[in-house]
């Protein structure tokens, strides 16, 4: 291929051709070592980030959380705190009374019977919070259970036992740090 | 390595060094910093202590800003080249001024204050053709590449590239004896 660059001598070509290569490995060395700096940086924003983002939804998990269980406490531990006799002509809300209790040997004729007992009734909502856990997978009933349970508990029935399980320890960890809270607020 | 392959990779090494894998920077580094140094002294026409600082600046860059990388639109060495040019535009203004505001107390020995001279005008003169002249030049002096290699990668007859590096030439001349 003709080419006139290749044998048109001129002094530009001098100027235009790539200086003699050097040995830039101290160079190329230094250099990266200042990139990788700012990866790393870079990497330590993202972890704490990350970090952070945790944190928050953590604490959004928490605050739901609390404001689901107050809510029903609301909600279902009215009744519970009456006698059985007293509420049986007033609504119950989320419950409705199922066909017998003696009929069937489900979770809700479990919170029946808890509902309408004079004594363990903490201890019976506790079964039933259970039940709705394992066989019926009903996380709302248990938490309703469950509360009903501690609100008819003693004080002690707040602490965790390994018995438990994880809702039942969430509930009384939520408890604990309420009663603490408002231990130290006033 | 085909087109597609190159994009591929570098669309990878990008996604991994944007998640934080060291290596694949090193690969990114390793495969880009000869070319890149060779451009930027080039550019800087010899001047060494210049060309490291330009080099460093690019690379600085191109780490904080490697999100804003497309494979897709260009190489990695092409993306990188487009930084240097913007270090070396700045770099060169800021000479500009400096040397219009101060002159050297301790002059350097005339023949190696001759070839500084020589190398400033040769890297103002690159600095100041419009980007296909440079390119063009690039591509021939920088790359060693034949007129029908460039012709072949710019999609022109060979005829066409010879008229263009004509015309190139004679512009890089025209700046650099207007820098005289």
């Amino acid at each position: 291929m003709h080419d006139i660059f290749s044998r048109d001598p001129d002094p530009l070509d001098g100027m235009l051709c790539p200086p003699s290569p050097t040995d830039d490995e101290a160079l190329r060395q230094m250099v990266y070592t200042r990139t990788r700096r700012v990866l790393h940086r870079r990497r330590r924003l993202r972890q704490f980030a990350y970090a952070a983002g945790l944190l928050l939804s953590f604490a959004v998990g928490a605050g739901a959380m609390r404001l689901t269980i107050s809510g029903e406490r609301g909600r279902v531990s009215a009744p519970s705190s009456q006698t059985a006799s007293e509420s049986s002509n007033k609504p119950l809300g989320a419950l409705t009374r199922p066909r017998s209790p003696q009929s069937d040997d489900s979770a809700l004729t479990q919170e029946w019977i808890a509902f309408d007992s004079e004594d363990h009734r903490g201890e019976l909502y506790r079964q039933a919070g259970d039940r709705y856990m394992t066989e019926e997978n009903d996380l709302q009933s248990a938490l309703r259970c469950f509360s009903n349970a501690l609100d008819n508990g003693a004080e002690e029935d707040l602490a965790i036992s390994s018995d438990d399980s994880w809702l039942l320890m969430a509930i009384k960890d939520a408890r604990q740090k309420e009663k603490k809270h408002a231990k130290q607020g006033g | 390595m085909r087109a597609d392959d190159r994009v591929q990779r570098e669309r990878e090494l990008r996604r991994a060094v944007l998640a934080g894998e060291e290596l694949a920077w090193r690969m990114l580094y390793d495969g880009a910093f000869a070319g890149l140094y060779a451009y930027v002294l080039w550019r800087c026409g010899g001047l060494r202590e210049r060309a490291d600082e330009v080099t460093q600046e690019t690379w600085l860059i191109a780490v904080r800003r490697l999100r804003s990388f497309d494979p897709s639109a260009g190489s990695f060495a092409a993306w990188l080249r487009g930084i240097a040019v913007n270090v070396l535009r700045n770099h060169f203004r800021r000479e500009t001024r400096r040397a219009r505001r101060t002159r050297p107390l301790d002059a350097e020995p005339i023949a190696a204050e001759e070839s500084r001279e020589q190398a400033e005008r040769i890297a103002a003169a690159l600095a100041a053709l419009p980007p296909h002249y440079e390119a063009v030049l690039r591509m021939k002096y920088l790359d060693g590449r034949s007129v029908a290699d460039i012709a072949a990668e710019r999609g022109e007859s060979p005829k066409a590239v010879e008229s263009l590096l004509t015309r190139a030439r004679e512009a890089f001349r025209q700046e650099y004896l207007q820098s005289e």
